[in-house]
């Protein structure tokens, strides 16, 4: 009798799982870079504090950049006595920021300011600072900071 | 006479290049969304909420100077080294006192009075020491450099 040869079964790696978990995981990347775009400037070099917190909710925050004066931003612009504080890209005075402040306090009455200060900045100014969020209504304000220093820089 | 059917040819989907893609985009994500530093709070609450407040209790306040060079005093006592940013003394006095408040049952209070010129990173230091030392009432005096 004649035996009919078996057909060689095809090994293939089936890819497809691979691929769910790698979408999975492109849209995790794209959801959590969305999610964390805030004003967080890379000009502002933030002072050290060991016993800061990291905080867990990170909602209801409003931002303000203080450079030290005379520092060109990543947009091209350079603070001035006059206009000192950087938000979203743009330079306010004293009047301008706690409108802004105020602004944003009529949208989320929680606002809490978070104050990104350079840790060369003069304190004047963050003086200034702190009374147009206290003339815009807002008393609970928080000062950025790193844990550590590894890069040394100052 | 017969004719042969030509083999069919199998229809299959080139997945290689789009995998390329995917994992081009994916580690390109990775790796933007560690450009930014883990950044942390340091808190502080301006006198206005307090005002409000219906409690009798007289608080235990300290006012913390901090020097154009950095010195700081407490009772017009200097502290540590200007250069010194961990502050071990003024830790060791604002522990001290936190104990003292709690044990008079009062709220241990500080307010920082900085110079117009002293850089921020003194001020964080002197914040700092006041977290070490569990202290939650910290505030500024803002309205004292008023001419």
């Amino acid at each position: 009798m004649k035996l009919r040869k078996q057909k060689d079964v095809e090994m293939g790696v089936d890819m497809t799982p691979m691929i769910d978990c790698v979408f999975l995981l492109l849209i995790f990347f794209m959801c959590a870079a969305t999610m964390s775009r805030v004003d967080l400037t890379p000009d502002v070099l933030l002072p050290v504090a060991p016993k800061a917190a990291i905080p867990e909710d990170l909602r209801g925050r409003g931002v303000i950049n203080i450079l030290p004066l005379g520092t060109v931003t990543s947009v091209g612009a350079t603070t001035t006595e006059e206009q000192p504080f950087l938000v979203y890209g743009s330079l306010l005075d004293d009047a301008g920021l706690q409108k802004a402040i105020a602004a944003r306090r009529e949208e989320d009455p929680e606002l809490r300011v978070y104050m990104r200060v350079d840790r060369n900045a003069d304190f004047k100014l963050v003086r200034r600072a702190i009374k147009a969020c206290a003339g815009a209504g807002v008393f609970d304000i928080i000062f950025g900071t790193f844990q550590s220093n590894p890069g040394g820089a100052s | 006479m017969k004719l042969r059917r030509p083999p069919e040819e199998k229809m299959e989907i080139q997945m290689t290049p789009m995998i390329d893609c995917v994992f081009l985009l994916l580690i390109f994500f990775m790796v933007s969304s560690t450009f930014y530093r883990q950044e942390a709070d340091i808190g502080f609450a301006l006198p206005g909420v307090a005002e409000q407040s219906e409690s009798v209790e007289i608080p235990d306040e300290q006012i913390i100077e901090v020097a154009a060079d950095g010195r700081i005093f407490l009772n017009d006592l200097q502290y540590d080294d200007p250069s010194n940013p961990e502050l071990p003394e003024l830790l060791k006095t604002l522990i001290l006192f936190r104990q003292t408040a709690e044990a008079n049952k009062v709220p241990a209070m500080i307010t920082i009075a900085p110079a117009d010129t002293v850089k921020q990173q003194r001020v964080v230091d002197v914040l700092n020491v006041c977290a070490a030392a569990k202290i939650q009432n910290v505030t500024f005096a803002v309205e004292e450099e008023d001419p």
